[in-house]
């Protein structure tokens, strides 16, 4: 035990650990509130299609030699995320085939870009850090966790300035269009955020996981939970408790960070459906 | 559709403004990354003895053969981009071998190489036994898995300086 | 009566091809209009155009008064989405009063009040607190159109209000939409429930093969040829 405890001390004696702590604490924070209204829009997926683009941008960056992918990246995801959410009810082809699409696509030309045109020695281990995010996260210089900063509170102050819109045009759009409301501008802006969310994210989890860091915290928070308002604040506190505690024990017993991360959303999914069982009961 | 052509035209510009700009907003979000890292890392960020656990050597200052796979590669990656911080520090890592050669300056380096946890990325960290040690009579075959115990130390080829572990002490698992 | 809206030579499609031809008539303030059709005689385009939310092929329609586009409450039609949605009652109904809040990132004390004044007036004020989807169907029903209520005071738009309701909950909902009308708001209602339609509408518009069969208050509609045939076959459908 007290060695748990020296370790403890070693190990959250370096700086890149509390860097870790932070930048995961606000993507969880920021992609659970995001998290709830794209499930609530039958979008679940799209995290894990948007983070393929940003794989494939990513590849389109390297070839071009900028020193920060980030220029390249976010300007491409952002507008894959635009498209792909306004296709919206009307589109010729439905959200989830386009979300297939646009994912494998990216994913196919971004790996072939990389092989085609190498700017490091290991490419498979690049595809490697950026598919399931290894200790990126523990591995971010302190620029990475101020633009951390910025983005994430660029996100929460537009989720909380837009929550009534964002909340009234996930439920009924049809009925907001038709009020006078500008629903395409709401959309315009949950898509901007969530792409701004998902290039973030693949520092802390990776592509492949992100889609978990979006979807178990709203659906824990939504089998217990009966307002918009507590599900999203219940959505949050787990997504933060999630991270936190995951990060803790990647660094305290050597696991990879991101699957620790999801693993323990996971639990935590079942503790709720354990606990929705009882109260389902207690309404009868 | 001008209206969301403008929109989007607004936040790609915003993107590159906070890229660029990073330095004016950087203020507040630095103060309050300094406050929350030297609070819980104390006035010298680094780890000193008095952080040794049960298994770990009390002779080195940074025992890498102590912590978990996560760890030993984070710390490593913070070496190599920070290494002035470890400057002169004893270390112990484990790892495996490897070394390769310069064909136009002609030199052999040698390197005890880390994976990381899934195993996809490893980092190479210099090592240098003293002169009277010759390749590849005194050095294990390459992929072996070593243990090296050395004072951080560096030295200046080509104009770039490089950090290497000056160890006399090569354990060959 | 003042005339409210009004369709002139109304033609309504998709791509090219029109779903319903020429459509005349007008609603006045106070007035209970019935849209009868069949499924696919282009009723859904209708509402969609009055609503604004597509442009018609051609012919006009005209607004008058303080009826411009958004002061319409609309009650759409149920999603799936919709009826496993995690929301309380009372944050539903208050998102009706979202057109009004422009940039405005809160509710107002007035917006609030006429969302409380709302519940009551619907009965519903002891739902305020419960989750939407434990509801009844005809529950969730009056709170949606509690919403459409705080969206628009003068006109109400009803998308066929009584599907997958049991009968007692459809009767409820007539004698509800029918005491809202009383009360002094016009009611547009989609529907194909012949027989709800003539009883509490005043005015019919029976749409079929593409065009309109027939505008005009219930009374002539019931006289009418239209009226008569499309009553016999309710009445052998019904026995069968």
């Amino acid at each position: 035990m007290a060695d748990l405890a020296a370790k403890l001390q070693l190990y959250f004696s370096y700086p890149f650990v509390w860097y870790a702590l932070i930048v995961g604490l606000l993507i969880a924070l920021c992609s659970s509130l995001l998290g709830v209204t794209l499930v609530l829009k039958r979008f679940s997926y799209i995290g894990d299609g948007l983070s393929h683009v940003a794989f494939g941008a990513m590849a389109v960056a390297g070839i071009t030699g900028l020193t920060n992918n980030n220029y390249v990246v976010i300007p491409i995801t952002v507008i894959s995320a635009i498209l792909l959410l306004r296709t919206g009810q009307n589109a010729k082809i439905n959200g989830d085939a386009a979300i297939a699409m646009i994912s494998v696509g990216a994913l196919a030309v971004g790996y072939l870009l990389m092989n085609l045109f190498p700017s490091s020695a290991n490419i498979s281990g690049d595809v490697c850090t950026t598919l399931f995010g290894s200790t990126s996260i523990l591995t971010l210089k302190r620029e990475d966790v101020i633009l951390c900063i910025v983005m994430s509170v660029i996100v929460i102050s537009a989720f909380l300035l837009f929550y009534h819109k964002i909340f009234a045009v996930t439920f009924d759009e049809s009925f907001m269009k038709a009020a006078g409301v500008k629903a395409g501008v709401y959309n315009l802006v949950i898509a901007v955020i969530t792409a701004l969310i998902i290039v973030l994210a693949m520092n802390l989890v990776g592509s492949l996981l992100i889609s978990a860091l979006i979807i178990f915290p709203a659906l824990s928070a939504m089998r217990v939970f009966k307002s918009f308002r507590s599900v999203v604040i219940c959505s949050a506190a787990v997504s933060v408790f999630c991270a936190g505690a995951g990060i803790f024990v990647s660094v305290m017993f050597g696991t990879p960070v991101g699957s620790t991360i999801v693993v323990t959303d996971i639990a935590v999914f079942f503790i709720f459906c354990i606990i929705s069982l009882f109260t389902r009961r207690k309404a009868l | 559709m001008k209206r969301s052509v403008s929109l989007i035209s607004l936040t790609l510009a915003a993107a590159f403004t906070l890229g660029s700009c990073g330095q004016k907003a950087s203020d507040t979000p630095n103060a309050l990354i300094d406050a929350i890292v030297s609070d819980a890392a104390g006035a010298e960020p680094n780890p000193s003895a008095k952080y040794v656990t049960a298994d770990s050597d009390p002779n080195v200052d940074l025992d890498l053969t102590a912590m978990n796979s996560t760890m030993v590669y984070s710390v490593i990656y913070d070496i190599m981009v920070e290494p002035e911080k470890y400057y002169g520090q004893t270390m112990k890592v484990d790892g495996f071998f490897d070394t390769v050669t310069d064909d136009r300056l002609g030199t052999r380096y040698f390197f005890v190489v880390v994976p990381d946890a899934a195993a996809c990325c490893s980092q190479g960290l210099e090592f240098m036994l003293d002169d009277s040690k010759s390749y590849p009579d005194d050095y294990p075959e390459t992929a072996a898995d070593i243990e090296v115990k050395g004072i951080l130390d560096r030295y200046d080829e080509e104009g770039q300086t490089y950090y290497y572990i000056r160890t006399d002490e090569l354990k060959v698992l | 009566m003042s005339i409210q809206l009004e369709c002139k030579d109304l033609t309504l499609g998709y791509e090219g091809s029109a779903v319903a031809e020429e459509l005349n008539f007008s609603v006045s303030e106070g007035d209970y209009l019935c849209i009868l059709g069949e499924n696919g005689s282009g009723k859904s385009t209708l509402i969609k155009a009055l609503l604004g939310l597509k442009p018609q092929m051609s012919g006009e329609i005209i607004r008058h008064g303080d009826i411009k586009v958004g002061d319409i409450g609309y009650l759409p039609q149920q999603t799936a989405i919709q009826r496993d949605f995690p929301a309380s009652v009372r944050e539903i109904v208050i998102s009706g009063c979202l057109p009004k809040c422009g940039l405005r990132p809160f509710y107002t004390k007035e917006e609030k009040k006429l969302a409380g004044e709302t519940m009551a007036r619907l009965g519903i004020t002891e739902l305020a607190g419960r989750c939407y989807r434990e509801l009844s169907g005809g529950q969730q029903q009056r709170v949606l159109l509690a919403r459409a209520l705080c969206a628009a005071q003068k006109m109400l738009l009803l998308d066929e209000p009584v599907t997958g309701l049991d009968p007692k909950a459809q009767t409820d909902m007539y004698e509800l939409i029918n005491e809202l009308n009383k009360s002094g708001i016009t009611v547009i209602m989609v529907s194909h429930d012949f027989a709800a339609a003539t009883s509490y509408a005043s005015h019919i518009l029976h749409i079929g093969a593409h065009r309109q069969l027939f505008f005009g208050t219930t009374a002539d509609y019931l006289a009418s040829g239209v009226g008569k045939s499309f009553s016999e076959r309710t009445v052998s459908e019904e026995n069968g």
